[in-house]
């Protein structure tokens, strides 16, 4: 099974080359969507060995893994693996991801809820108004909605439709795979969080903003 | 007849929101449909400010005490579907724009390592 990593990545120069360079191991090519970052983090990412592909200016995360999975598409993935670029998650645990594929699941949702090691509190909290939210808008449930973390294979990436640009795509990706009809299950992992990765979550504001997003990607499907 | 300064004021912008959105319609801008919209709020409009007394049967019709109060309602109403319909507009744009910089993003993506 070729798979290959699609990274995100706005303005993580100091760390995505360490997140690349990691993950190289576990996978057959690792994808950088450098989403019109201000600092050096295209250069850093290729010298780390990704194929790099740029967004001219800053379109968000959905929009970075909706160009990261043509990318992946079209160089040939079986199955295409996301991670953040700020390191918080582990690359160790690509291969129980992909397992999970193997076995015959069409995508494996990573889930920091099942595990909830170091996880702050607020997080926890703010992830499971983010599931009730997906549950309510687009009826399926999972543990940990927000995850960046997650393997689909190719052929149910081809049938997915994602509209969204930015942050809303976590929850759009848990819908489109229902409304495909995919079989989706999840997989237990540790999130790493750092005082980096902390400082460049998202904060109520930004929450709020998904919401109403979501709703009106809810109204207009 | 006399007319007060808030008639004055209304009728001056039903005449003037007219005269655009005809304007708008001639350079081929707005559909008929908006057209034939748009014409019915602004008739509306100077209707009401030339005989106020019609937002009263109005109201009456629909149950409200007074016509001024049915005019708030059915003007938080339409504010609220035009702003709706503007952010469906908005993020209808934002899909182009995320289309246009993916098709140059992979146009112009590493060649290395790809699949023939």
């Amino acid at each position: 099974m070729r798979v290959i990593a699609v990274i995100p990545c706005y303005n993580e120069a100091s760390e995505v080359g360490r997140v690349v360079q990691t993950v190289r191991s576990f996978v057959a090519q690792v994808i950088v969507v450098d989403d019109g970052s201000n600092d050096a983090s295209a250069e850093e990412a290729r010298k780390a060995g990704a194929v790099v592909v740029q967004h001219v200016i800053n379109r968000g995360l959905g929009a970075s893994l909706g160009t990261g999975f043509a990318a992946a598409l079209m160089n040939g993935a079986d199955a295409v693996v996301t991670l953040d670029a700020d390191g918080q998650h582990d690359p160790s645990e690509i291969p129980s991801l992909v397992a999970a594929l193997e076995a015959g699941a069409d995508a494996a949702l990573g889930s920091r809820m099942l595990t909830r090691t170091g996880m702050p509190a607020r997080r926890q909290f703010a992830n499971t108004l983010g599931n009730v939210l997906t549950f309510l808008l687009f009826g399926s449930w999972v543990t940990d909605s927000q995850s960046g973390y997650r393997a689909i294979n190719a052929s149910t990436l081809a049938k997915m439709d994602l509209k969204t640009n930015r942050m809303e795509v976590s929850s759009e990706i848990i819908a489109e795979l229902c409304r495909v009809g995919a079989c989706v299950v999840e997989v237990p992992i540790k999130a790493i969080y750092t005082e980096y990765s902390l400082s460049k979550g998202q904060n109520w504001f930004v929450g709020i903003k998904t919401a109403i997003k979501l709703l009106l990607r809810r109204l207009s499907s | 007849m006399s007319f007060t300064l808030i008639q004055i004021i209304l009728i001056g912008v039903a005449l003037l929101g007219a005269f655009r959105t005809v304007r708008q319609f001639r350079a081929g801008r707005v559909p008929p449909a908006w057209l034939a919209f748009w014409g019915a709020c602004w008739t509306a409009l100077a209707v009401v400010a030339f005989i106020p007394q019609t937002t009263d049967i109005a109201a009456n019709i629909f149950g409200v005490g007074r016509g001024v109060d049915l005019a708030v309602y059915v003007s938080i109403v339409l504010l609220f579907a035009l702003s709706f319909k503007l952010l469906m507009k908005i993020e209808d744009l934002e899909r182009d724009i995320t289309r246009l910089v993916r098709a140059l993003a992979l146009k112009d993506s590493d060649k290395t390592d790809h699949v023939a």
